[in-house]
């Protein structure tokens, strides 16, 4: 590879995630681009591109979003890889920077799924699964059959993970819940897709997030606080038959194919936030991501290794079970943690002395694959 | 829950060829159809266009109607023309290939990973019209008919 500029965020906004039944995609996106501007105080004259994340957002939203903000004019690219289209179009800039094309960029990701009223989410109807009746929980949910068929866990165990993550969320205002849960209310809840309750799900709402990157050479004009990406990696799903459920194929691929290029290891990362769009899904990618053996991502989670005050805290913003899961702003949202977090801005959640974070986003589901796209970043201060 | 249905048109996979072919007579089993390379030997449903591994073109094979459950969930929160709750699962068959279906069962608790499961028949929602859409499903095989499944241990 021909050398390569490194890059690093200077700015960061997101609004709180929610449902914003009355707000238009556009309106969600401008106020996390208002708010990246304004904490950040990169003046728009220094953007040269614009890279928008979103699954369902529709027809040139970045530019919907960028119009009223003055920031049309400039390239703007649209990027859609399901859940995770923020992540992908993050990387999408963090090329152009590294490539010597871009000095800046700035990146929204934006999702409203109120649009859809109630319900999951509504999935490609030609694809076969969907066609004879696969949901996303009921996809999380086989998994997570699957893995208690094998290693012994029970519902109660998965349970364990929302409620960690909703006691960092209840120290997150930008949550959608910001109260914490019980066993008994998790038990109780209503039944989605067998074992999932409601509360194994992350819940549905809106939301958007920004992030300004720059190349090393301009970041200290903005800020000598900036984070430095250390490690960008995205792939797709492959087709494997009868493929093993309970490892995630694709982001154990894509988790080794980064540690390999960046020469980084599990060991050298201090918080990561993860795609935990249900409970079994946090289990899983602490084996996938190298933090803990195949089969034993329950024994981690007990061990409290992964909550407040553990060595390796995963998901402090609370995750998606307590933000919500607006597809193309959970990449970015997670970024956005991130980067507070390694400027030791994370108030109460704050993860102490974090100097290497890692993120990580899985995108939709489409017959065959384990997911179709799969990003990770790794940030250092 | 799927109910039996009776004759009725079979389901065209977007490559226009026959991925599965309703019962014939009374036998209430229906020929699912995969496609083999003819130069890797890998099986795939359902049917893709050309081998996704060789691109070499895919003769059409029909698969065994017995195969064991590989995992499963009930749902609750059914898609537009669904009817809720129904059961879906995977169940491997000895060719290779794993299928996805709607599970038949009248009562849920019996599902358990490794159950020996037999291919059906029965509407499994309604299109956009109104219009019942039917396709294989699994059931449980008979009693006698179920396989003694080694307890797997993680590996």
């Amino acid at each position: 590879m021909t050398s390569l500029r490194a890059v690093h965020v200077v700015g960061a906004g997101m609004i709180r995630f929610a449902r914003y039944k009355e707000s238009s995609l556009a309106e969600l996106g401008q106020k996390a681009v208002l708010q990246c501007l304004r904490e950040s105080g990169v003046p728009r004259s220094r953007i040269a591109a614009a890279y928008c994340g979103t699954a369902t957002g529709g027809m040139l939203a970045g530019q919907r979003i960028l119009r009223d903000l003055g920031l049309t004019g400039i390239p703007i690219v649209n990027v859609e890889n399901a859940c995770s289209a923020g992540s992908a179009a993050f990387r999408e800039a963090w090329i152009a920077i590294a490539a010597g094309i871009y000095d800046v960029a700035l990146v929204v990701g934006v999702e409203k799924l109120t649009r859809f009223g109630g319900g999951t989410i509504p999935l490609e109807a030609e694809d076969f699964e969907v066609s004879q009746g696969m949901v996303m929980p009921a996809l999380y949910a086989m998994r997570a059959r699957r893995y208690m068929h094998e290693f012994g866990v029970t519902a109660d165990d998965l349970a364990l993970v929302m409620i960690k993550n909703r006691k960092f969320g209840s120290l997150n205002p930008f949550t959608q819940y910001q109260k914490e849960v019980s066993i008994e209310e998790i038990r109780g809840a209503r039944m989605i897709a067998d074992p999932f309750t409601l509360l194994h799900c992350c819940p549905t709402g809106d939301g958007a997030a920004a992030v300004i990157l720059c190349s090393e050479q301009v970041a200290s004009q903005f800020t000598t606080r900036s984070i430095r990406v250390i490690g960008s990696h995205l792939t797709s799903g492959v087709v494997i038959s009868q493929r093993d459920m309970t490892s995630p194929e694709i982001t154990v691929r894509c988790a080794r194919e980064l540690y390999e290029e960046s020469g980084i290891g599990p060991e050298d990362i201090d918080m990561a936030e993860v795609h935990d769009a249900f409970t079994i899904a946090e289990i899983m990618y602490y084996e996938a991501l190298g933090f803990a053996p195949h089969g034993e991502g329950v024994s981690l989670l007990k061990s409290g290794q992964t909550g407040i005050g553990g060595c390796i805290p995963v998901n402090p913003s609370g995750g998606l079970l307590s933000k919500g899961h607006p597809l193309g702003a959970t990449g970015i949202a997670q970024i956005v943690e991130a980067f507070w977090q390694l400027r030791g801005e994370a108030g109460a959640r704050q993860v102490p002395g974090a100097k290497v974070a890692l993120t990580h986003t899985t995108g939709g589901g489409i017959s065959g694959l384990d997911h179709g796209a799969c990003t990770i970043h790794v940030f250092a201060r | 829950m799927v109910n039996s249905g009776s004759q009725n048109k079979p389901e065209l996979n977007l490559s226009g060829a026959f991925t599965w072919k309703p019962p014939a007579g009374e036998s209430g089993s229906p020929t699912l159809l995969a496609g083999r390379c003819m130069y890797c030997n890998e099986t795939f449903f359902p049917l893709p266009q050309v081998c996704p591994r060789c691109l070499e073109a895919l003769e059409t094979i029909t698969l065994s109607n017995t195969g064991i459950l590989y995992t499963y969930t009930i749902v609750h929160v059914a898609p537009r023309g669904f009817t809720g709750p129904y059961a879906i699962g995977y169940v491997d068959l000895p060719e290779g290939v794993r299928l996805f279906a709607q599970l038949d069962v009248q009562d849920f608790a019996v599902l358990r990973p490794g159950l020996t499961m037999t291919a059906g028949w029965g509407q499994i929602r309604v299109d956009e019209q109104g219009q019942p859409v039917y396709s294989y499903t699994f059931h449980p095989a008979a009693a006698f008919e179920q396989v003694e499944q080694q307890e797997v241990s993680g590996s």
